[in-house]
């Protein structure tokens, strides 16, 4: 049985890194980037069920030029966005028809909270 | 040609709002002037008509209809897209300056058919310099102010000696001609009045114009260095978040329980540093919230259902369990799907952080009641809670920033201070208001609770 995937997507190393030991211990395969532009080759190559990703880069919009892209290579991949910046300032790209995230989730968040999410895009089992 | 704008002038579309205002005052002001002189007419005539010239009948009327008519016009072309705030093309300058022109001939009509320097019109050209100097650059005034000076002196010297009729209304004085020096005593003091009076009331008005402008400009300094000031807390916020969702989120893991070998010493420490890091977090996201409502110059309005919505947030809570004992109630008389206009995520912020304060400072077993009502065009929103109240004294302070009462630190409850803070920004923002009362008829005496009111304008 092959173990889900999932892609963490964060300028922030230490982020990628608490959240990949806690899903790592749930029993999913975590990977991370911190560069927008390795990102997507990643993606490519990785072919993750699941992406986590910031909105607020390098740039203030790159985390959603990569959910477009992730959207147009697999539509039918889910996308968290995940983002400290949360609704008060991110409420601007939120709001636009852009947005093709599956769920927006306020950093830092309850790793229960996360899990639940996984567990509702991924259909609960943590194996193919 | 010239283009009719002041020197000074620094903000030309204010200029020609300004202008188009006054034009528009004008031409109302004329139609009380052509009712005036048609009255003026009637008088003459009930005195006596037998002592008017034919030509002064005759064209007191023509003058009379001729105003009207020009004022008509007038009023088309204001109303229409002719009159464009551009300084090449017909701006309100230009019309204002064909108004003034058009006025001074017609009172140099009347005031030649009604006897010169014996009329009693002639006094009008000084309102008229007045008017002129409020609106056009002093250059443009004087200009026209001394045709007007020369073109009445001259008519007067001819009329005086006998070059051209003259059109005394005979009725209104005795004086059939003035003594030669009486005259240019009159005319010279007329010049002096006219100049004067353009001179006095062109300086006054560029120094209020700059005053005004210099004013503008204070306010939008202000505004833009306000904005300037939340964008940087908003950014140092935003760092100071950035290590401390790291720290959480570190704290997490080592408390999600996959780690083996944290005793329950360590376990203790760690909880209450993620207490504090979490505390931390809620002042970060308040402080933003604040900031963003601040900086925003415009919000996102949408349609919303305010009944919806409330509904939509006390179900999440009690889906948290937070308030397990805490008994809800809705009521509403909204019309059935009556919309709000607002930003649905400040509006959804807003309820939220007053329906959390309802919970947080309710006493266990306790009541909240929302009711739903549209009053004088405002949705009203209240929030009743059975819980710790709010002293008299404090009701005013409750929505300053930071502001927390004694009575919940004296109970520990703990809080940033921003939430009412926020709530009110969001509320004014929306151009409507919030009001704390305390008791709030639910409580009882221990717990007299707090009733919060938020009215929000229905309709745009």
């Amino acid at each position: 049985m092959m173990k889900k995937k999932i892609l963490i997507i964060d300028d922030d190393s230490d982020i990628i890194e608490a959240l990949k030991l806690f899903l790592e211990a749930k029993g999913y395969e975590v990977k991370g980037e911190t560069k927008p532009s390795k990102a997507i080759e990643l993606f490519n190559s990785f072919k993750p069920d699941l992406a986590i990703l910031d909105v607020m880069m390098d740039e203030p919009d790159e985390g959603f030029f990569i959910a477009q892209k992730i959207k147009k290579i697999n539509p039918s991949c889910p996308l968290i966005i995940y983002s400290s910046i949360s609704k008060a300032l991110g409420y601007d790209f939120a709001k636009s028809e852009v947005i093709v995230a599956e769920d927006f989730v306020d950093k830092p968040a309850d790793p229960n909270v996360l899990l639940d999410l996984l567990n509702k895009y991924l259909g609960g089992s943590n194996y193919d | 040609m010239i283009n009719l704008i002041p020197l000074n002038t620094r903000d030309i579309n204010y200029l020609f709002e300004l202008v188009s205002q006054r034009n528009s005052w004008f031409i109302k002001l004329r139609y009380i002037a052509v009712i005036l002189l048609l009255g003026f007419y009637f008088i003459l005539l009930f005195i006596g008509s037998e002592e008017f010239f034919p030509e002064q009948k005759l064209g007191i009327l023509l003058v009379f209809f001729s105003i009207f008519i020009y004022n008509l016009l007038l009023s088309i072309i204001s109303g229409k897209d002719v009159i464009k705030n551009d300084v090449s093309a017909f701006n309100p300058m230009k019309f204002a300056l064909l108004q003034i022109i058009l006025d001074l001939s017609s009172l140099m009509i009347l005031v030649y058919i009604t006897g010169l320097i014996n009329s009693p019109f002639y006094l009008f050209f000084i309102f008229h310099a007045i008017i002129g100097s409020l609106i056009l650059p002093g250059s443009v005034v004087y200009l026209l102010m001394v045709i007007v000076l020369l073109v009445f002196s001259l008519l007067n010297i001819f009329t005086h000696f006998g070059l051209i009729s003259e059109f005394p209304i005979s009725v209104l004085s005795s004086i059939k001609s003035l003594d030669t020096y009486y005259l240019f005593l009159n005319l010279l003091s007329f010049w002096l009045m006219i100049l004067l009076s353009v001179m006095f009331v062109n300086y006054l008005t560029s120094a209020l114009y700059r005053r005004e402008q210099e004013l503008i400009e204070a306010i939008q300094k202000i505004e833009s260095a306000e904005s300037e000031k939340q964008k940087y807390i908003m950014a140092v916020v935003h760092e100071v978040k950035s290590p401390l969702s790291v720290i959480v989120s570190y704290l997490n893991l080592l408390l999600s329980g996959i780690y083996e070998g944290i005793n329950d010493n360590v376990k203790e420490i760690l909880v209450k540093m993620k207490k504090r890091s979490d505390d931390a977090i809620v002042l970060t996201n308040d402080i933003l919230n604040v900031s963003r409502i601040r900086q925003l110059k415009e919000l996102k309005k949408e349609n919303i259902d305010p009944l919806q919505i409330t509904g939509n947030i006390i179900e999440n809570l009690k889906d948290k369990g937070i308030n397990e004992n805490i008994t809800f109630t809705i009521k509403s008389n909204l019309p059935e799907g009556t919309r709000l206009i607002a930003d649905k995520h400040f509006f959804e912020l807003l309820i939220s952080n007053v329906i959390s304060n309802a919970v947080k400072f309710n006493q266990k077993n306790g009541k909240v009641e929302v009711m739903i009502f549209s009053e004088d065009g405002n949705i009203c929103i209240q929030v009743s809670d059975s819980g710790i109240g709010i002293p008299q004294d404090e009701l005013s302070k409750i929505s300053d920033e930071f502001y927390r009462s004694r009575e919940a630190k004296s109970r520990g409850i703990e809080g940033t201070g921003l939430g009412m803070h926020t709530v009110r920004q969001i509320a004014e923002k929306h151009g409507g208001s919030l009001k704390v009362m305390s008791p709030s008829g639910i409580g009882n005496k221990d717990f007299p609770g707090t009733t919060v009111e938020i009215r929000l304008p229905a309709i745009e």
